[in-house]
């Protein structure tokens, strides 16, 4: 089973050389004449006036703070899932408590308005 | 591959290079095969959303406008490369690297074929769900590293969608774990064999490769929430507003030209392709149809890989035409609709299908002593407890859907028509 992960590992460094490829070959093929307008940043035409690093929503990072909470908490589920068969009503019992609280945490986040774009 | 090249190789070099070597020419093929498939996969959607549209879209090179792809590629070659000035250089450069690398990686653990796979994980869905959220760090190194007031936009819009949508999605996956009661992706198609619902425990039928996952009711809302989310993650068009070209020009794409476009533009095509392969293989029977069990019984293993081939093929272009006439049918979403359809739609629809999935097995397979004594099904035959199991289920999930509908009513008008009964009324 080890050397499973031996043979992702070629297939990661594959994938890395996949995208090289195109990208070499490309810059040993294309012109390069940059001139000043060109390397500006695109505005639709206009001159780009203040920062361009605009600020992220706080929207955003309560999005992605339920999206940690939410993705934990399913790596927990996968070893219950492939062991399920085995446990009987003891599991099925004992997840059920582990998901209604997974629930309950979603509905005061929903009456708290944290989905809510605002 | 190894058996292939061991009569070859096998006095010339030591054993171990063989099977490296093997794995060499395994991963060259199916990258080589993805990134053909997507060439395909460019020219077939280009086709069909114009005749959608009413245009002919591109007919002119090669027959039927199939080398268009090709002649774009040279195109994207030979074309000049814009680093803006006020970029962050390499994280410009080597954010379309980032994209396409974890989406080429996906493709290791997924089955073309009975037996085509390039390498059996054991924990293969894992593997999957955890590479494929990658390419989004690769989108945000793009938005940020161009410094321009789009792509910054177009990148957080996507990586809120990617990361609201795996939720969604990986529970979906969840369920399927719990189902066949294993991590293999390639295992996956060798349990829907047999008929839909009753699978293979009917004894004296024979194995017509039917049992799909998507036949039973908890498969099939299974299926709903994992495609939709495919979409999602793909940037398909109802989804597509990290991208939106009527607002925010190309979204993080939007200062990238020639080869590093053509890059993020194959990453994404490789990564519908690839999420349609997850999707067959859990959900539609990956390879699996009628007549691989009669040819792998009677020991035809080459016409069998050769014909659950053609049935994979089959089945992930299906998928991928279901993907175009999405986009030719259906206008964009808002953000705001889009990331409450993930959260306050498909995420307790999700979660309620991996509790009916967990009632469905424990009225198939438990004993009486599994049950602790509160339930004993051991009197009825194996079918008739798949029917008892099919009609619970079906019932828990239509009510979760009507649950769901209902506590996602609209507090405020927003039709026309709604908004003029609101004004007449006050």
């Amino acid at each position: 089973m080890l050397a499973n992960y031996a043979f992702i590992g070629i297939f990661f460094i594959a994938a890395l050389i996949f995208p090289l490829i195109p990208l070499i070959a490309a810059w040993r093929l294309r012109p390069a004449r940059p001139t000043a307008t060109k390397l500006d940043t695109y505005e639709c035409g206009l001159e780009v006036i203040g920062e361009t690093r605009v600020q992220f929503r706080v929207q955003y990072y309560l999005y992605a703070l339920a999206f940690v909470i939410f993705d934990v908490e399913m790596v927990f589920l996968y070893p219950w899932a492939v062991a399920y068969n085995q446990l009987g009503l003891y599991g099925l019992l004992a997840m059920t408590v582990f998901i209604v609280i997974l629930v309950f945490g979603l509905a005061y986040e929903w009456k708290k308005g944290a989905l809510e774009w605002v | 591959m190894t058996p292939l090249l061991q009569p070859i190789l096998g006095g010339v070099v030591p054993e171990w290079l063989v099977i490296v070597l093997s794995h060499l020419a395994v991963t060259a093929l199916v990258l080589l095969g993805a990134a053909v498939m997507m060439m395909l996969a460019v020219w077939a959607e280009r086709r069909i959303i114009a005749r959608m549209q009413d245009r002919l879209g591109p007919n002119r090179v090669g027959p039927a406008g199939l080398l268009q792809s090709i002649a774009d590629g040279v195109k994207m070659f030979v074309k000049e490369d814009i680093v803006p000035r006020a970029a962050d250089r390499w994280i410009h450069i080597l954010a379309p690297i980032v994209a396409l690398a974890p989406v080429a990686m996906m493709l290791a653990v997924i089955p073309w074929g009975r037996g085509l796979v390039a390498v059996d994980l054991d924990v293969g869905v894992l593997y999957v769900a955890a590479v494929s959220s990658i390419s989004g760090v690769g989108l945000l190194m793009a938005g940020w590293g161009s410094s321009n007031r789009f792509a910054l936009l177009g990148a957080m819009r996507a990586v809120a969608q990617l990361v609201s949508y795996e939720i969604p999605m990986i529970i979906a996956i969840l369920g399927m774990v719990l189902l066949s009661g294993g991590m293999s992706l390639a295992r996956m198609p060798e349990l829907q064999g047999g008929l839909p619902i009753v699978g293979t425990t009917l004894a004296g039928v024979p194995d017509l490769g039917l049992g799909w996952f998507v036949f039973t009711p908890v498969g099939l809302l299974g299926f709903a929430i994992f495609f939709i989310c495919v979409l999602a993650e793909g940037e398909r068009t109802p989804f597509d507003i990290p991208e939106a070209d009527s607002e925010i020009i190309a979204g993080y794409m939007t200062e990238y030209s020639g080869m590093k476009f053509a890059v993020f533009y194959l990453a994404q095509y490789i990564l519908n392709l690839a999420l349609a392969m997850v999707t067959a293989v859990l959900f539609l029977g990956g390879w699996q149809g009628p007549g691989i069990a009669w040819l792998a019984a009677n020991g035809l293993d080459i016409p069998a890989a050769v014909l659950s081939l053609i049935y994979m093929l089959l089945k992930v272009w299906l998928l991928f035409f279901v993907m175009v006439l999405l986009r030719g049918a259906f206008p964009r979403l808002r953000v705001d609709q889009l990331l409450s359809f993930a959260w306050k739609f498909l995420l307790p629809l999700a979660l309620v299908n991996v509790g009916s999935i967990a009632i469905w097995i424990a009225l198939t397979n438990w004993s009486a002593a599994q049950w602790g004594g509160v339930l004993n099904l051991d009197m009825l035959a194996a079918w008739q407890r798949q029917l008892l199991a099919v009609a619970v289920t079906a019932v828990i999930n239509i009510a979760a859907y009507r649950w769901v509908l209902a506590i996602n009513q609209p507090q405020q008008p927003e039709t026309p028509d709604e908004l003029i009964g609101a004004a007449q009324a006050s």
